[in-house]
């Protein structure tokens, strides 16, 4: 399946995207999300460590499973307030 | 008793935000005490003059984030709590963020204002690009 990630802040100006588009097999869990990001998408790889997944506005475990349609976004450390 | 809902307000937005306005819908006659945070646009930061600031969120994630701290502050004991967050550009001085509780007494106020902006801090995704007097930018990641 395809799944498209939302970017944001610093990892948004790293793929010159606020979106990608990774390929992932059926029932792929979160930490296998991150996995092809690293090989996909390589300018994030280093960023990866630090960041979170969320899926559908909430943060994610690495097992939970990413749905296809599911929106999913990667959260680098955030600094509001 | 009060529907809890009607008793905690999240809210992100693009304009100054009005104190006085959120203060007086803190106010409840069983509440001795009204505790505010505002967070401004500091002229520093790590060294580097501070001119302004953009606040970006993921906006449908940010809002339902600050939607659980509210929750979460009136279920810990506050009779009412809000938080309203700032997007867009922010020039030094202005309010970014204002979190505030209403309860009967100070003490428990002091320590949910202090436990809710340390959520607002780690668990909500909206983030700073600061603009700095020699031109430069930089994305503020972590606090």
């Amino acid at each position: 399946m395809q799944i498209e990630v939302l970017l944001f802040a610093s990892l948004k100006d790293l793929a010159r995207a606020d979106r990608i588009t990774v390929d992932l097999p059926a029932e792929a869990s979160v930490s296998d999300l991150v996995e092809a990001i690293r090989v996909q998408y390589p300018p994030l790889a280093d960023r990866l460590p630090d960041t979170r997944v969320a899926v559908d506005d909430l943060f994610c475990s690495p097992d939970d499973r990413i749905s296809a349609g599911s929106e999913v976004a990667l959260i680098p450390p955030v600094s509001g307030g | 008793m009060p529907d809890p809902e009607d008793c905690h307000l999240a809210q992100l937005v693009n304009e100054p935000i009005p104190v006085e306005k959120y203060t007086r819908w803190l106010g409840e006659p069983g509440c001795g005490a009204v505790l505010l945070f505002c967070g401004n646009v500091r002229d520093t930061n790590r060294g580097q003059s501070v001119i302004r600031i953009d606040y970006h969120a993921h906006e449908s994630m940010a809002r339902k984030q600050l939607t659980r701290i509210t929750a979460s502050l009136v279920e810990a004991g506050a009779q009412r709590a809000l938080a309203i967050h700032r997007l867009g550009t922010l020039e030094v001085g202005e309010t970014s963020i204002l979190l505030g509780v209403s309860l009967a007494h100070r003490r428990d106020g002091f320590r949910l204002l202090e436990q809710g902006m340390e959520w607002v801090k780690s668990d909500v995704p909206i983030w700073k690009h600061e603009h700095y007097q020699d031109g430069s930018v930089a994305w503020i990641e972590g606090s």
